[in-house]
């Protein structure tokens, strides 16, 4: 089965909102502005309702109540801003179980907010790749949606067979999903995310986030793979056999990973998703 | 004069849940210890069978040396500072050092030939040393592999379980 066929046989698969699609799309955009988000937000009274909760919660401790979209976007940023809704749309879709991979509700979305937080962060310290955070941001959240596809053919018989070929052949768990369903969550996420035409790096990202691209240049997709990785290592391992995942031999190198600037880096990943954790359970 | 089994109804058994970073030791021998995935981080288990004083670490990095401001906040989060707090705690609830009964689970490893990512490892290295160093010995172990682990400890008995995602429940 190929990633587009997966697409295109999914049932009831509501991933977000147009609004929160046409949001990803903005990243993309080097002249949008504040009043581009505004412009969206506009038309989803739900969402804006959402988000303006998120705002006045404890998490903020704002002096004043938000009332609006602007005040929001003014008092906390254009990249906080988008980052909860983004967070807040994509949260239902990602928050079910899934029998395939045999994680309970909750596993999916906290694993992708901890990929997100870390991504974000590793754009902020002073590794040698430049990336808008928040494009990080989005690409980490949105890493394993092909899971979700996934999760729709993943039969129990597929999975012992999957499980066998990580155990007997020492196949991470996306190769062995290739070798027994002929496409992997990995190819499937990129299909589903082209289908809604968003932005070709966060598309790049989602593709080859275990199979990341260094040469002739870093991708966003190398950035992500440290930042699923480092969200492996800082608590947030989903499913069975989450640890079946091939690190890149050169990525250490090409983001100058040490041992110990691993651990600072892990720890500073548990912080950041331990905060917007306790965001979204206010929002 | 005797019950029927029947009809004796046993107390709710307390559960106490271990964060990552955090550690619980307890002489309730009715409670059970409970710590929820485990990936490299481990899960350490002590308990003293005749006291029936327990006590359950979960550590996430194996040097404090990297931060001691956090490794001072909240030494749980380290191998080398979380360790003798734990055995430290149990003790102060009468467990005799002797007597203590460690079991280890976690430590789960990635496929990464360059070794640069493999924190299990390295968290599994250092507790060894750092009770080798002490005199102590594992009395068991399920240390490595791709999967991440829930560990509990029953206080009854000193039972250590390990569950993993799709697998059954098995007793270290």
């Amino acid at each position: 089965m190929t990633a587009q066929e997966l697409v295109a046989n999914a049932k009831d698969l509501k991933i977000a909102s147009q609004a929160a699609l046409q949001l990803v799309g903005l990243l993309d955009d080097p002249n949008a502005d504040n009043d581009d988000v505004v412009r969206v937000l506009r038309y989803d009274n739900i969402l804006t309702a959402k988000l303006l909760r998120a705002c006045n919660s404890s998490a903020f401790a704002l002096s004043e109540p938000v009332s609006s979209v602007d005040q929001a976007i003014l008092l906390l940023g254009h990249q906080q801003i988008l980052q909860m809704v983004l967070s807040l749309e994509f949260s239902a879709a990602m928050t079910v179980p899934l029998a395939g991979y045999a994680t309970e509700a909750k596993e999916l979305w906290r694993h992708s907010l901890a990929t997100a937080s870390a991504a974000e962060l590793l754009t902020k310290g002073g590794l040698n790749f430049e990336a808008d955070p928040s494009v990080a941001f989005t690409a980490g959240l949105l890493h394993d949606i092909g899971k979700l596809l996934m999760n729709q053919v993943l039969t129990e018989d597929m999975q012992a067979e999957i499980r066998g070929r990580i155990k007997t052949d020492q196949l991470s768990r996306v190769d062995a999903e290739r070798a027994v369903i002929g496409t992997d969550h990995a190819e499937a996420g990129a299909a589903l995310l082209e289908t809604y035409k968003l932005p070709g790096d966060i598309v790049e990202a989602v593709r080859n986030h275990h199979g990341p691209v260094i040469k002739p240049r870093l991708q966003l997709s190398a950035l992500i793979h440290v930042a699923d990785v480092a969200a492996h290592l800082a608590g947030s391992a989903p499913g069975w056999e989450a640890f079946a995942i091939s690190v890149d031999p050169h990525v250490a190198d090409a983001f100058q990973v040490s041992a110990d600037r691993l651990q600072s880096l892990v720890l500073e990943v548990r912080e950041s998703f331990e905060r917007v954790d306790q965001l979204m359970s206010m929002a | 004069m005797s019950v029927s089994s029947k009809w004796v109804i046993a107390p709710p058994r307390k559960t106490l849940v271990v964060g990552v970073a955090d550690m619980v030791a307890s002489n309730d021998a009715g409670a059970e210890l409970v710590t929820y995935s485990l990936g490299s981080c481990l899960g350490i288990t002590l308990y003293d069978p005749f006291a029936k004083v327990g006590g359950l670490l979960h550590v996430m990095l194996p040097d404090s040396k990297i931060d001691s401001a956090k490794a001072a906040a909240s030494p749980a989060m380290f191998v080398d500072t979380g360790v003798p707090r734990i055995f430290q705690a149990v003790c102060n609830l009468g467990a005799d050092r002797r007597r203590l009964v460690i079991k280890v689970a976690g430590g789960a490893q990635l496929l990464d030939p360059q070794k640069v990512f493999n924190i299990g490892e390295r968290n599994f290295q250092v507790f060894t040393e750092l009770l080798q160093k002490n005199g102590y010995s594992i009395q068991s172990r399920d240390v490595g592999g791709f999967a991440s682990r829930t560990l509990r400890l029953d206080m009854t008995n000193g039972n250590v379980s390990i569950k993993s995602p799709g697998m059954e429940t098995y007793l270290i």
